[in-house]
This record gives C-alpha cells, structure tokens and sequence, in this order.
C-alpha cells in the first residue's frame, strides 16, 4: 500500500485509489497517476489494492477501473459486498476507463458501476467519446483529458540524449488479428524491414512470464524506436491515450494507423499523427522525425493538465473548492505569459 | 574452426518454380551481412529432385558462385532432416539458417538474428514469420511470433525456419532422422530440454508460404508425430516443473534481453 507520509494537508481531505495490483500495468500506471496527482491538490492518499484498502472515511474514492479492481480481487460478489461496504464511508464513488466506449470493455464497466450504484466513469482519452454513447448512457459519462502530470510536464523539458541508441525505425507492439498482420507485412514492404515487431497471441496480461511486454519492457522498447505505430483491434475510432503518452515520455513519435477516415466533425488533437493505412507509407516519408517530434511535444504540453481536469471534476462534484480550481488556471496563464 | 558468418542452407526437394525467389532472399542477406561486418554462402542442397532443380540449380551456381551460391546435390534421397544434417556437415560458416525453398528471408534482418546469437552464444534465435499464400496478396496470419514457452511441450509455434548454432546443434546430433513430419518441433524440445538457449527475436525473419501440397497438411502424420513427442519430452506433464533454461528468452541487439 502506497501512503506516504503527507507534507501539507487541507482540511483533512481524502482519497482512495483502487488499482488492480497484478492483472494490468493500464490501470495500475493510471491509478499512480491520479495519486501523484491528487496529493497535488492537497489530498491525503492510500493507493492499494481492494483486498488491501484500510478502514477509514474517505471523500473520494476512485477505482482504476472496476472491471480490473474485481478481476484482481478474484471473487465477483465478494468484491461487489466490499465495494457496497466501502461506498458507505466514501462520499464519492468513481470508476476510470481507458477504452472505446463502443467496446464490450466499456460496457462491462457500465454494467458495474450500475451494480456498484457508482454514478460517474471518468474517461482518460484525448476526444470527448459522448457522442458515441446511446442517450441513457451518457447520464454516467465524464470526459477527462488525458494530460500529462506535473512531474511529466516537467520531465518533457528534459532533452539530454534523447535520440542516444534510437535506431529502431518503428514499432509494432499489440496482441495478433489478421488485420495487425497484414498492416506489419505492409510496413516490412514499404516502410522499412528492420522494425521491431511483437504481435504474440491474445492472452491474459501478467507482469512476468507472459507474452505480453511489461511497462518497464515497453518503455525500453519506445526509448530506442522512432515511431511507434499501432492500429486498434475494433473497427470504432479511438485515440488510445496511454499509447500517445507513452511514446511523448519515451522521446518518440506514436502514428495510429485508422481503418477509415477520421470523422469530419471529429475533434481530436494530432490528426496529423493519425493515418490511412494506403498513405503510411508516404506519410512516413514525409516526415522529419525530429520535426515532427517538436511538433508532438509542444501540442502535448497544451493538452489539459491532469491537474487542472481532475480539479475541475472534483470541483463539479463537490470535493474542491471552485477558487483553487481558478488558482490553478490562473497560475497556467502565468506560466504562459513568462514563457 | 567455423568461419565468422552464416550459411543459409536451402533443402530442396522439387521445387524448382520457387527456387529463385528462396535464392535471391538468400543473396540479399549475404549483402547485408557483409554490410554490417559479417560474411556467408547460400548453400542449397537438393534432394534427389526429379522436377529440373538441378539444372536451375547449376546454372544459377555459375551465375552466382562468387557472391556465395553452392549447390550440394545428394546422391540418394533421404528425406528433411538427412538434408539439413548434411548442410550442417558441409556449411563453411558458424551460424546456419534453414530456409525452406518455397519460404524466402527479409534480407534485412538476417544480421538482426547473427548479432543475437553473437551477442548471447544461445543455440539458436527465431523471429516472427509472416505467413501468406500464393495467391493473397498479403500476410494473414504469423507464427514463431512469441517467445519458447512451457506450451511449446503441447504443441508447436515455432517453424525450423531459424538460424542456429551449428556447433551446438551437431553436438546434439542434428536433426533426428527417425522423424519425417514435426522434425523441427522435436529439435526445439531436444534443444530446450538439453539445456540450450533459445532466444526470440521481435523483427520479421522471414515470409512462410502455404502450399496445398506442404508437408504440414498431412493430417494423420502429424497426429502420430505429435504422440512420439509427447511421449519422449512430456509423458507425465511434469515438465512445468522443471526450471528450463530457455524459458521466455527474448531479445534484441539495440536493446539486450527483454
């Protein structure tokens, strides 16, 4: 359990961050987040698995998601008792997602939280799905931005070696479809052979012993590779947000590959890092890769905060005051103004 | 005593139609080997064709003898794994890929697999091979794309098309003759179970081709190589209980063991 001693606290504010521990490094990696995050905002924070959360009162509790919160617990309704138990001595409730609203995953998340009489599922993603969603389903929908954290802002400005050992010229990293294969011979053929490419079967994700990367594996994979290109395994469009993020961190450049067209009225930041599979090729080429890079990195930093959208939700929810939500924009314009 | 480089050993039994392309993939790879510091032959070796290979053969050895084409022409049948014994036994170089002739390599990343199994001394590395037929335009599935896992004892993921350590190989005799389908999943199992590494390497090794006619579609056979398997490496399904030293071994020369 992760609950460092707290150097500042307001009024004894407090949240629990649920995460799933063994099953997905997503949810745990997002839940970090939100913990760094939160004691930001003065909030005093015990980041645990469900079977591990101590006994107390808490004003925030958020699960990172509860689809993966009771996978790890192990016992459905035996963690559904625990969440119902729980919910009584948090004043709220909130479940994350980081997945296509249109998937089955979403879906499973909202058939929870409605067991669970949890009323929000906050969605990490860099485009506002609600559209997406059905009229009645909208009602538990709250788009949250995908921003970087403070200590990841910070870390962007930080360019020593970025390029030492990058000599991978791509990446392809994701569990094998028939589509994913003919995208990786497609990239072999016209993009450059020597790519580094992992598509091993769908199974469970374990942090050892499985097929899948690991985020330290990943991320050591990204930190040598130019661009990082990945197409989904659904047919709906999506951002994948933690594909984008990690790529910003590793110094590298993430190109989704779309199955159609963007959307026309669809509002989405780095359409010029999403491509038709029919103009990878040349897309690729065009591009200066540190150019490019430059461009990416700059329009991140102008990604909400995670600070600023969680303040801005806790806000709308009662758990923060609405003057230190405008302390913090008002500290982003003057940050801006003396850059 | 072995040279620094690699042999791409082609077994060919009457596949004269898609020699050239298997060959010309080989070539390609000696020109990126040699490009990176390295060296190698493409050493095809027929099988008693009755098809006209050996005279392509010939021919395409005197256009290309200088670049690293030998053909070895064996005096009597003996099936697969005589074939690749034999190419163990002839090849000039230290490490050997075994490219079937109706398969080709992406030349590019032969060095790839060369430095791995330079960097690390393991028995041999695979990558990922795409799959396709003659009439797709495109790959549609994979295999060898995972690392050597405890399933492989159930059941096979990984081709023969691989580039290995001859010294180590021949030490353990080569390929067993005793089988004539499933040849290659008894050697990964005769490796893993001797001790040996095995490593995976995530690049795109090489592009199978799926012919009606291939060796794999015999159903039955494959049945009765499957049970001999078995019984030699996994009768009592204990093996999970054994530490293996070449369980989930992967790696790439930019990054080191993943």
């Amino acid at each position: 359990m992760d609950n460092p001693a707290p150097s500042r606290r307001r009024a004894g504010r407090k949240a629990l961050v649920l995460i799933p521990g063994a099953v997905n490094y997503f949810y745990n990696l997002c839940g970090r987040r939100l913990a760094e995050t939160l004691r930001e905002l003065s909030f005093d924070v015990d980041l645990c698995t469900l079977a591990d959360r101590p006994a107390g009162r808490y004003d925030w509790c958020v699960l990172s998601n509860i689809s993966e919160v009771l996978y790890s617990y192990g016992d459905n309704d035996a963690g559904f008792e625990r969440l119902r138990e729980l919910k009584k001595s948090c004043k709220v409730m909130t479940s994350t997602s980081i997945d296509s609203v249109v998937t089955p995953w979403y879906q499973t998340i909202r058939g929870y939280c409605r067991t669970a009489e949890i009323d929000t599922i906050l969605d990490f993603s860099l485009h506002d799905q609600r559209e997406l969603l059905a009229e009645d389903a909208r009602a538990t929908y709250h788009y949250l931005p995908a921003g970087l954290t403070t200590s990841e802002l910070r870390g962007l400005d930080d360019e020593a070696g970025l390029d030492d050992g990058r000599t991978i010229p791509w990446a392809f990293v994701g569990h094998h479809t028939p589509d994913r294969t003919a995208l990786v011979d497609y990239l072999v053929r016209h993009v450059d052979p020597r790519g580094f490419v992992y598509i091993p079967r769908l199974a469970p994700y374990q942090e050892t012993d499985s097929p899948h990367l690991n985020e330290r594996q990943f991320d050591a994979v990204l930190r040598r590779t130019r661009y990082q290109i990945w197409s989904s395994h659904h047919y709906a469009f999506y951002m994948e947000s933690e594909r984008f993020r990690m790529s910003l961190l590793a110094g590298g450049v993430p190109v989704k590959v779309l199955c159609k067209p963007l959307p026309p009225k669809q509002a989405a930041p780095f359409s010029y890092l999403m491509v038709e599979e029919a103009e990878l090729a040349e897309r690729l080429d065009s591009f200066d890769f540190r150019a490019v890079r430059r461009r990416f990195r700059d329009d991140f930093r102008r990604v909400k905060a995670l600070r600023l959208g969680l303040a801005e939700f806790l806000a709308a929810v009662s758990l923060l005051d609405r003057r230190e939500v405008r302390a913090i924009i008002g500290e982003r314009w003057a940050k801006a103004r003396a850059a | 005593m072995y040279r620094r480089g690699v042999t791409i050993a082609v077994p060919n039994w009457n596949h004269e139609l898609l020699l050239p392309r298997a060959i010309a993939s080989g070539l390609a790879a000696l020109d990126a080997l040699r490009a990176e510091g390295g060296d190698g032959e493409v050493l095809v070796i027929d099988d008693q064709s009755r098809d006209g290979s050996v005279t392509l053969l010939r021919q395409l050895e005197a256009l290309y003898f200088s670049d690293g084409l030998r053909v070895l022409a064996l005096a009597q049948n003996g099936g697969l794994s005589a074939a690749r014994n034999a190419a163990l036994a002839q090849a000039r170089f230290r490490h050997v890929v075994f490219l079937d002739a109706d398969n080709e390599l992406v030349p590019e990343n032969t060095p790839c697999l060369w430095r791995a199994l330079e960097d690390t001394g393991a028995a041999a590395a695979y990558g990922t091979l795409i799959m396709r037929t003659v009439a797709a335009p495109g790959g549609f599935a994979v295999v060898s794309n995972e690392s050597f896992q405890d399933g492989m004892y159930e059941s096979s993921y990984v081709d023969a098309f691989a580039m290995f350590d001859r010294g180590q190989l021949a030490d353990l005799g080569g390929y067993s003759t005793a089988f004539t389908t499933h040849e290659d999943h008894e050697q990964w199992l005769h490796l893993a179970t001797n001790g040996r590494h095995v490593l995976f390497v995530p690049v795109v090794f090489g592009y199978y081709y799926l012919l009606a006619t291939s060796m794999s579609s015999d159903v039955e056979k494959a049945i009765q190589a499957n049970q001999r398997i078995r019984r030699i490496f996994n009768q009592t399904t204990a093996r999970k209980h054994l530490t293996t030293a070449t369980r989930h071994l992967r790696y790439h020369p930019a990054l080191g063991y993943l």
